[in-house]
């Protein structure tokens, strides 16, 4: 072929980016993928990786992105695919970004997860840390920041403890093997541990993921030691978190928990004894005043005191008795003087003095009357008397009249007689005895 | 007494503790406190002597081919 059918480099990678640019399927992809390798922002634009098992892309995007992305990110992208022709090669233009709900791994994640907590693995006892170790097995990097906090914090606070670092890979394919191998050697070791840490750095999801394998985490879950994780940032879980018997936030934090502070136990030592002897003679001061106390009591000084209250008692007793019973007998006294006053105002003998002087007084009112009547009776029959003198018949038949009886009778009338009758004349010196012989009846 | 050499240092620490809380707080008999005060001496010297016999920390690198080294912290 001649030069000239030759294209220049240009010219090709104009022509694939014309072939692009018009592709109807290039202008609008729906693309799925996991983010890495994040840079920086440079003035509004983002680079990153959209990635899966065995290709990546590159992406750029101008506009500003709705999340921080992070690395290990599942999203979903739509944009376009543009050929630059002076690098000659392609990158992913952003138009819509959006998280993929849970990426992958996070869904791989979550189901194993799942499934360990149902089997109860997550709700396990867990161990006591021991508070004064004597020996600490490590499990981390040789290499990198880890094992240098460990090891100047446990220096720092408790720089009498035997560390043993047991160097593994925490990262990658052969981490999982390397960890639940040296835990076996952990656990087969004659060291008697008292705590096993087991610590990385942070790192992306799929960095710390050999510390989500299932097999890691029952290999920690049949470990007899006390384990202190410390795996990724603060933020980061892994199910061998759950599965320790405590968490540490960081690789010092760690540290702190497996060991106590030596200046601390020392000066607790300290107080503890000091605590210890001044209790101990408080007692012994405070039994030696009680004795002192009961030594010096009245009952020993002064036996005779005891009776004292009772004596007094008893006086105070007997004058309240002798009060009562005067009390008592002043009160009858009084009364009886007011009955007996009562008795003497209400007595008869007035009564009898009375009726006696009224009696005197009717008495000889009587006396009085009767000679008084008396002496009126007799001027009566005086003069009854001298009226009798006046009357009587005798001074008439003295002057010449005389009765005539007859059987007794005085007669009055000559129809009470009859011729013959016997009839008495009695006179003024004497009685004669005649008989009628002629009656003359008067005319009146 | 002598047979406190088994106690572990937590054991001997807790049961100083709990001799000390008691002898203070609870009214127990002279003759007792005074046991219990012996036995809490013997223990807070054993805890020291414990502490101050203790070896330096020594961190050993354990190799997967189980040879040891010695490892000095990073400075």
């Amino acid at each position: 072929m001649s030069e000239q059918s030759y294209l220049s480099v240009s010219a090709l990678s104009k022509y694939l980016s014309k072939k692009f640019d018009v592709d109807p399927y290039l202008k609008k992809v729906f693309v799925k993928g996991e983010i890495s390798n994040v840079n920086n922002r440079r003035q509004g634009t983002q680079y990153f990786n959209l990635k899966d098992e065995t290709s990546i892309i590159s992406v750029i995007s101008f506009k500003r992105l709705p999340f921080e992305l992070e690395e290990g990110m599942q999203v979903l992208i739509i944009g376009s695919v543009k050929l630059s022709a002076q690098y000659g090669n392609y990158k992913l233009f952003v138009d819509q970004i959006e998280k993929a709900g849970e990426g992958l791994l996070f869904q791989r994640f979550n189901e194993l997860k799942d499934k360990l907590q149902k089997e109860g693995l997550f709700d396990l006892p867990k161990k006591t840390i021991p508070t004064f170790p004597k020996h600490i097995a490590i499990i981390t990097s040789q290499s990198g920041a880890v094992i240098h906090d460990i090891q100047t914090t446990v220096l720092r606070r408790f720089p009498i403890v035997q560390l043993d670092i047991y160097p593994t890979i925490v990262q990658g394919k052969e981490s999982a093997n390397s960890i639940i191998t040296n835990l076996n050697r952990i656990v087969d070791s004659q060291v008697p541990y008292d705590t096993v840490i087991i610590a990385r750095g942070g790192g992306s999801i799929e960095d710390l993921w050999s510390f989500n394998e299932e097999s890691v985490v029952r290999a920690i879950v049949g470990c007899p030691y006390p384990i202190i994780s410390s795996i990724g940032h603060e933020t980061d879980t892994t199910l061998s978190d759950f599965v320790s018997d405590k968490r540490a936030s960081t690789p010092t934090a760690a540290a702190e928990i497996a060991t106590p502070v030596l200046n601390d136990i020392q000066k607790h030592l300290v107080q503890l004894q000091h605590r210890l002897e001044t209790t101990t003679r408080t007692k012994l001061k405070q039994s030696m005043t009680r004795y002192q106390h009961v030594e010096q009591s009245y009952i020993f000084l002064q036996p005779e005191r005891l009776y004292d209250s009772y004596i007094k008692k008893h006086e105070q007793y007997y004058q309240q008795l002798t009060q009562y019973g005067i009390q008592f007998i002043k009160d009858r006294l009084q009364y009886v003087e007011k009955l007996n006053m009562s008795l003497n105002m209400n007595s008869p003998m007035q009564r009898v003095d009375n009726e006696r002087a009224k009696l005197t007084y009717y008495y000889e009112q009587l006396l009085t009357r009767q000679q008084t009547y008396y002496k009126q009776q007799e001027k009566a029959f005086d003069l009854l008397v001298q009226k009798l003198d006046l009357l009587s018949p005798l001074k008439n038949m003295a002057r010449g009249y005389s009765i005539v009886l007859k059987d007794n009778r005085v007669m009055n009338s000559v129809t009470q007689l009859a011729v013959k009758d016997s009839i008495q004349i009695e006179m003024s010196d004497g009685t004669v005895t005649a008989q009628i012989q002629q009656i003359e009846e008067k005319n009146r | 007494m002598a047979k406190k050499k088994e106690l572990s240092f937590e054991e001997a620490m807790s049961q100083l503790e709990n001799i000390v809380t008691q002898l203070e707080r609870a009214d127990i008999p002279l003759e007792e406190a005074l046991q219990q005060f012996q036995k809490g001496i013997e223990l807070s010297q054993y805890c020291k002597n414990t502490l101050e016999n203790a070896e330096k920390t020594v961190t050993t690198l354990i190799n997967s081919d189980n040879t040891t080294s010695e490892m000095t912290p990073l400075n």
